[in-house]
């Protein structure tokens, strides 16, 4: 079952990447757990992030990128404060 | 003072209820209704007639609002909702205008049938007017809904509304934002559903009470016979409808609309798997000086036919004005429901809502308690709510072969306020909202790039203004209004541009005019992106004091550019109210759409072809998309495909692998 435009889940319940085929995950409750994770200033995003975080905030604002161990491709990217979790979860109730 | 919820307020803290409850609770009142056997008994071609005639009134609604309006919120950028409901309250009909405010109207028609029944009743040519948030029926004061009875034959036959946002209503701020304001009694006062209209007439005394509260009465009074009028064209159709097919058959319509709709909607669910998705919504800062930043979390269950939206964990109620009911959650959730999951289904949020459950703690900033400041709500939190609810039925729709092509990323992520007050060029008094960031970018879809300045998915016809209407209208002068490069949020597919516009102050007789401002998602972008797709941009706003602008034109020139403008720069925070003097130049810029996957993946002839329209700007090619260009703007195949090569390595930390050999 294709989850998204780099995420697949197989019948075999693996959750791997569309373009290399590398496992991402074992299991529905945790699809991405083998991703590699990264973490830079919000501006890194490009020249769209217009003025530093910092002129607005104190709270620390980065760019949080996961991305497949095989191929690189970008699996799911955010800008939040970094002294927070990322809530940005999904979860299938069975590879059926 | 601390936010400290007001003893008696919770009677206005209203949570709508089933048909069967509000008929119940509503017991002084007379309601008309059908059996379910009525209901089965319609044959579909009549079914089909009629269903589509109550969209058309819908329509005529809005139509006849506009035409009657002067207000060019409502005029030119259809600020307003246009709603058809069942005796009971339950939407049947809503117009493609702004769902967030006709999804809401419910609440309010409910509470008016538990609260008012018995006294002051519902006799024909009543009319009531609400802008209290906790009841329902608009997100934040500024949303004013007048809302009729249709009495036919002694009974509540059904309910016409419409709504639409008044450009000032009173607070301590023009345009009713009050930036600085702590709680709601910084803000207009709200307004309980109250009897404005009576058999036919308008009470002289309500009016006064209501207009009293505004900077400008007249145009508020204008805007209130524009809603007298829609819904007197509302009800003079519906009349004309039950004359021709009986009401028992029109009602019977009404109610296989909203159980289609259901059934339409739980199929549609049924056919996707089970699962959960969880998203936040940030939003920076709640007020004037504020430097904080407040989540909105989601967690969103589809289970068989259903959908839960579960905010628990959201931050708690803040001192602002940015909070808001639970009237904006709803709101928040309705537009994604109905332009996401129901293309293809007819907008009748009455049968859609019996397919969701919403869990959501009051005292949170999208569930807030009397009396926390709401005057931002439509776009704050209700709007937050809405970020978060697209992300994750974006999310949820992806996994389906089908489906995932009506998902959209994350449109415009907030509203981009700039409210104008003052002495215009004519020497009346006003007060405006400029609703350019009405050309918001559109989110990325599976298969394509967001549509650039294409809108709000919350107001499916909104638009912007004319540059010469609001040059006609108000003290001002453009120097530009514009698509912005890099609005929209990178991927595979790009989100689609946001938008600036840049004026000044023009021909008042006091020199200036007095600035509103109030847009987040500035020190994060608001608009996400799906499957590794980036976020939108961030909303930028500045202010130039002592610009050259008269020097420029004296040479000719009409400056393009903030740097030609000259002037001292002014990075504006969130939330300000400032005045914008002779010599002022203020430049707003907001929100584009979120992207869809990895930039990396985008066709590079695509991403050359946006640079040269000037949608993308070089640096992002080579640092966002690894797409370099040859001269004469075309792509360089071989340095992009190592460029590439180089980004991905860069990405994780890996060395880059020697490509001289290629």
């Amino acid at each position: 079952m294709k989850i998204d435009d780099n995420v697949r889940l197989q019948s075999d319940g693996n959750i791997v990447c569309s373009h290399c085929g590398h496992q991402l995950g074992t299991s529905v409750g945790n699809p991405l757990a083998n991703a590699i994770r990264r973490e830079r200033p919000s501006q890194d995003a490009g020249p769209g992030v217009r003025a530093p975080a910092s002129h607005f905030t104190e709270r620390p604002i980065g760019l949080r990128q996961a991305f497949c161990p095989g191929c690189y491709v970008l699996l799911a990217t955010e800008i939040a404060p970094t002294d927070e979790p990322s809530y940005r979860h999904w979860e299938l109730s069975s590879a059926d | 003072m601390p936010l400290i919820q007001i003893a008696g307020s919770e009677r206005f803290a209203y949570q709508p209820k089933p048909a069967e409850h509000t008929r119940k609770l509503a017991s002084g009142a007379r309601l008309h209704t059908v059996s379910d056997g009525d209901i089965d008994a319609i044959d579909p071609l009549t079914y089909e007639v009629i269903r589509h005639r109550l969209a058309a009134i819908a329509g005529e609604m809005g139509d006849g609002l506009k035409r009657m309006s002067g207000s060019v919120v409502v005029t030119d950028c259809n600020d307003f909702g246009a709603t058809i409901l069942d005796e009971c309250g339950d939407s049947v009909v809503v117009g493609l205008y702004n769902t967030q405010l006709a999804a809401s109207v419910d609440m309010a028609v409910k509470w008016t049938l538990e609260n008012r029944s018995r006294q002051a009743g519902f006799q024909a040519g009543d009319m009531f007017l609400c802008n209290d948030p906790w009841v329902g029926g608009g997100l934040h004061q500024n949303d004013v809904t007048l809302f009729a009875p249709l009495v036919h034959e002694g009974e509540v036959f059904a309910w016409t509304a419409v709504v639409c946002h008044q450009v000032d209503l009173g607070g301590v701020s023009p345009g009713s934002w009050s930036v600085e304001g702590r709680d709601v009694f910084w803000e207009s006062t709200p307004i309980p559903p109250v009897k404005i209209v009576e058999a036919g007439s308008i009470r002289s005394d309500i009016e006064d009470m209501y207009l009293r509260r505004s900077r400008v009465p007249r145009l508020i009074a204008l805007d209130l016979r524009a809603k007298i009028g829609a819904n007197n064209i509302a009800q003079e159709r519906l009349t004309a409808l039950i004359a021709k097919y009986s009401a028992q058959t029109v009602k019977a319509v009404m109610k296989r609309m909203m159980n289609d709709a259901e059934a339409r909607l739980r199929a549609k669910l049924q056919s996707l798997p089970d699962g959960v998705w969880s998203g936040v919504a940030h939003q920076d800062s709640f007020r004037h000086s504020d430097r904080n930043v407040y989540k909105i979390l989601l967690t969103m269950t589809k289970s068989g036919d259903s959908l839960k939206f579960d905010f628990t964990g959201t931050d708690k109620e803040t001192e602002g004005f940015a909070n808001c009911t639970f009237a904006g959650l709803r709101g928040g959730i309705m537009p994604i429901v109905l332009t996401m999951l129901c293309g293809d289904i007819p907008w009748s949020p009455g049968g859609l809502y019996r397919c969701l459950d919403i869990v959501s703690e009051p005292g949170t900033i999208n569930n807030c308690n009397f009396p926390a400041g709401i005057g931002k709500a439509s776009v704050a939190s209700a709007w937050a709510t809405q970020n978060v609810v697209s992300e994750c039925v974006a999310g949820m729709l992806d996994v389906h072969p089908d489906h995932r092509k009506s998902l959209m990323c994350v449109c415009c992520g907030t509203w981009d306020l700039a409210v104008l007050a003052g002495l215009d060029q004519r020497g009346n008094p006003f007060v405006t909202m400029i609703c350019d960031s009405m050309a918001g970018g559109l989110g990325a879809r599976v298969d394509q790039d967001g549509v650039d300045t294409g809108g709000l998915n919350c107001i499916p016809m909104g638009r912007v203004a004319d540059v010469e209407i609001n040059e006609f209208s108000f003290p001002m002068l453009y120097l530009w209004r514009r698509e912005e490069m890099d609005s929209g949020g990178p991927g595979r597919f790009r989100g689609g541009m946001g938008g600036s516009s840049c004026f000044i102050p023009h021909d008042s007789p006091i020199g200036g005019v007095h600035l509103v401002v109030s847009a987040t998602g500035k020190a994060l972008p608001q608009a996400t992106g799906v499957s590794g797709g980036y976020p939108a941009g961030t909303q930028y706003d500045v202010l130039k004091r002592n610009a050259s602008i008269a020097e420029l034109f004296a040479a000719g020139r009409i400056p393009s550019s903030l740097e030609e403008v000259g002037g001292v720069a002014d990075i504006l925070e969130a939330h300000l109210e400032t005045h914008l003097g002779e010599r002022d130049v203020y430049y707003t810029h907001w929100q584009g759409g979120g992207g869809y996957g990895d930039p990396l993946l985008r066709d590079p002839v695509l991403v050359a072809r946006d640079v040269g329209a000037r949608k993308v700007s070089t640096r992002a090619a080579n640092d966002i998309y690894g797409v370099l260009l040859n001269a004469d703007g075309s792509t360089d195949e071989l340095a992009t495909r190592r460029r590439r090569t180089q980004i991905r390595c860069e990405r994780v930390g890996e060395p880059v692998p020697d490509q001289a050999a290629e």
